[in-house]
C-alpha cells in the first residue's frame, strides 16, 4: 500500500540512552513555591487547593478508587459539607462513582442547566502538550484558560471555577484571585512535573507483544495511532499535520459513546460540547505515555480501561465522527483492530509508561542521593514520590501480566527505597536510594534493549 | 501526486478550517474577573473612559490615561461584562445598551491567526464603582 511510504518518513529511529529527564530540583525556588502554593494555598475560598483535584501520591488526577479512601471533610466534597456550595456547583453522586467534577465552560447564566461534567487530566509533561500553532491548549477541550489562555492563566480561572465560597464568585468575597507571582510559581511546578522530553519510536522492546502493539500504534495502515499521538505524546505528527501544529483538538465521537456508565446514574449530564461557546464537540489530544497509570479515560471518564479506550477507536463512535471521516478520508480506512491487537497496543502502552516512571523514580533517587544537605522535607518528599513512581509500575505491569523478573526487580527497588526513607542515618539514606536507582536500571534493562 | 502529499493536503484543509474557532476560545471566568486583572493581558488590553458610543456603527471610543483615543468595533459576539467586584457584587452579562459615555472599561480585542490583534472587541468589562 502506498500509504505505507508515510512509514518510514515518520518513524525515527531508536534511541536506546535512557530518556534524559531533568528531575524537579526543589532547591529551584521557583518550582518549591509552585509546589507549596499548589499543595496549600485556598486562595482565601472554600477550602480547596490545586491539590485537592489534583493529588501527587495519584499522579495528579482523580479516580472513584482514591474519592473512595477520602475523609469525609476533605475539601473535595465541599458540596456537601458547605450549604453555599450544595445547589449547582459539584454532583455528589457523578464525582464518588465516576469521578467527574462539575464546569461552567459556556458560561455561568443558567447554572442548574447549563454545565458539563469531565474527569481531571492529570499533570504530567504539560511541557509537552500545550502548545499547539493555534495557541496553547489547556484543559480537556483546549481552552480551559481566561486571560491569555496560557497554562500561566489556567490557575485563575481554576480558582473562579472550583474554590469559591458561593456560586456568585466574588473575587475578594468568595475567594482572591492569584497574584502575578503566584501564577508564576504554579506554572514553573506544573511544567516540572513527569517527563520533560518527548519519547523517540520505535523503542527496542523486548516484550513481543508491546513490540507489536507499538508496530500497530505507528502502523498508518491498521492502528494509525501515530498520527495524534505521535510519538505516544499529545502532538500531531509534523508528517501529517505539519510542523509546529503541537498538540490538536478533534472531535472523535466520545460524546456518542453509546452506555457510557455516568448515564447510568440517572443525573442530569447535559451533552458536552467542547471547544467554543457554542461548542465545536472538538476535545484535546491527551498524552498517552502517561495513560496506562492514570484511568479512566476520555474527557467524560466513560471508559475505564486501557483496552476499552483502545477499542473505542474500532467503534461507531469514533468511525463515524469528524475525527473517524477524516481517518478514512486520508488512509482509505476506518480502523478496525481484532483483540489481540487492542492488548498489544494496551501492553506498549503499559510498557512506555513504566519505562517513563522508571525513569521519573530513578532520577528522583539520584537526586536525592547526589544532595549535600538532605534535612529539608523538599528532599524527603523526592524518595516519597520515587517510591510512588515504583508503584506504579507495578501496578501497570501487573495489570497486563507483563514482565514477571521487572516486577520482581521493582519490588526490590520498592524494599530499598523504603529503607532510605525509614533510614535515620544521611549515610544510610543515600546508599539505599543509590542501590533503589541500580534496581531500577535493572529493571529497564529487563523491558527494553540497549544495545539492539 | 503521491499519497503522502494527498494524505497530508486533506488533513492540513480541515485543520485550517478548524482555526475559524480559535478566536473565540471560551473563557468563561473570565467574566468574574476585575478589570485590570486578567492573567497574561496587561498590555494587552485597553482600559479607559468611554468617550463615544456609536451604535449605527457599532463602535465604541474610549480614552486611556495617556489620553490616547481607540476605537472599538462591536459585533454580535461582543461579550459585555458588568465588573462590580469592587462593590462586592456579583459580575453580570449586560448589552452594548448598558454602555454609556464616562464608564471605566477594558477592551480586550480579538487575536487574528497571526497573532495580530483586530480592531473587533472580543469582550467589554464595565467597571462599577
Amino acid at each position: 500500500m502506498r500509504f505505507l511510504i508515510i512509514s518510514p518518513i515518520i518513524i525515527v529511529f531508536v534511541q536506546v540512552c535512557s530518556p534524559k529527564i531533568d528531575p524537579p530540583d526543589p532547591r529551584d525556588p521557583m518550582i518549591a513555591q509552585g509546589r507549596e502554593i499548589f499543595f496549600n494555598e485556598t486562595f482565601n475560598g472554600n477550602g480547596r487547593t490545586c491539590g485537592t483535584c489534583h493529588p501527587a501520591e495519584n499522579n495528579f488526577t482523580l479516580d472513584p478508587t482514591f474519592i473512595r479512601g477520602l475523609p469525609d471533610d476533605d475539601p473535595l466534597f465541599v458540596a456537601e459539607n458547605n450549604p453555599d456550595l450544595a445547589e449547582n456547583f459539584e454532583n455528589p453522586i457523578l464525582m464518588e462513582q465516576h469521578s467527574l467534577i462539575m464546569e461552567n465552560l459556556d458560561g455561568f447564566d443558567n447554572l442548574p442547566e447549563k454545565f458539563t461534567m469531565r474527569g481531571i487530566p492529570h499533570l504530567l509533561g504539560l511541557t509537552h502538550s500545550v502548545s499547539s500553532g493555534q495557541g496553547p491548549r489547556t484543559g480537556w477541550s483546549g481552552d480551559g484558560a481566561p486571560g491569555d489562555l496560557s497554562l500561566r492563566s489556567f490557575a485563575t480561572g481554576a480558582v473562579i471555577q472550583h474554590f469559591t465560597k458561593t456560586t456568585n464568585r466574588i473575587p475578594g468575597v468568595d475567594f482572591r484571585l492569584p497574584t502575578e507571582e503566584e501564577l508564576d510559581a504554579l506554572e514553573a511546578f506544573q511544567l516540572s512535573l513527569g517527563r520533560q522530553e518527548e519519547l523517540v519510536l520505535p523503542l527496542p522492546l523486548k516484550n513481543e507483544a508491546a513490540a507489536r502493539g507499538q508496530t500497530i500504534f505507528t502502523d498508518p495502515a491498521s492502528g494509525k495511532c501515530f498520527a495524534c499521538h505521535f510519538n505516544a505524546g499529545a502532538n500531531a505528527a509534523p508528517a501529517l499535520f505539519g510542523e509546529g501544529a503541537g498538540n490538536l483538538n478533534f472531535n472523535t465521537g466520545v460524546e456518542d459513546l453509546p452506555d457510557k456508565p455516568a448515564d447510568f446514574t440517572g443525573e442530569l449530564i447535559p451533552r458536552d460540547d467542547g471547544f467554543g461557546i457554542p461548542g465545536n464537540g472538538e476535545f484535546n489530544t491527551p498524552s498517552l505515555v502517561e495513560a496506562a497509570d492514570t484511568p479512566p479515560f476520555f474527557h467524560n471518564n466513560s471508559v475505564e480501561t486501557l483496552e476499552g479506550s483502545i477499542a473505542f477507536y474500532n467503534g461507531a463512535a469514533f468511525n463515524n465522527s469528524p475525527a473517524g471521516q477524516l481517518v478514512q478520508g486520508a488512509t482509505g480506512s476506518g480502523i478496525n483492530l481484532d483483540a489481540t491487537q487492542v492488548e498489544a497496543v494496551a501492553d506498549f502502552l503499559r510498557v512506555i509508561n513504566t519505562l517513563d516512571n522508571i525513569a521519573q523514580a530513578r532520577d528522583l533517587l539520584l537526586s536525592y542521593a547526589d544532595r549535600d544537605f538532605l534535612g529539608n522535607v523538599e528532599y524527603t518528599r523526592l524518595l516519597n514520590q520515587s517510591l510512588e513512581e515504583i508503584d506504579d509500575c507495578i501496578m501497570v505491569l501487573r495489570s497486563g501480566g507483563l514482565h514477571p523478573k521487572a516486577v520482581q526487580y521493582l519490588e526490590e527497588a520498592r524494599n530499598a527505597t523504603l529503607e532510605a526513607i525509614d533510614a535515620h542515618n544521611y549515610e544510610r539514606k543515600r546508599e539505599t536510594s543509590r542501590t533503589a536507582a541500580q534496581v531500577l536500571d535493572s529493571t529497564r534493562n529487563e523491558l527494553i534493549e540497549l544495545n539492539p | 501526486m503521491n499519497k503522502l502529499a494527498t494524505v497530508t493536503g486533506c488533513l492540513l484543509i480541515l485543520l485550517t478550517a478548524g482555526e475559524v474557532h480559535t478566536a473565540a476560545a471560551q473563557k468563561a471566568t473570565e467574566i468574574y474577573i476585575p478589570v485590570g486583572q486578567s492573567p497574561g493581558l496587561a498590555g494587552y488590553t485597553q482600559i479607559g473612559t468611554v468617550t463615544s458610543l456609536d451604535m449605527s456603527e457599532g463602535t465604541l471610543t474610549l480614552t486611556d490615561t495617556l489620553e490616547q483615543v481607540h476605537t472599538a468595533r462591536l459585533s454580535d459576539s461582543t461579550s459585555i461584562w458588568l465588573d462590580r467586584s469592587l462593590i462586592k457584587q456579583q459580575n453580570m452579562v449586560v448589552s452594548v445598551n448598558d454602555i454609556e459615555e464616562g464608564q471605566r472599561v477594558e477592551v480586550k480585542y480579538y487575536l487574528a491567526p497571526d497573532s495580530t490583534y483586530l480592531a473587533v472587541a472580543e469582550w467589554i468589562k464595565i467597571q462599577v464603582r
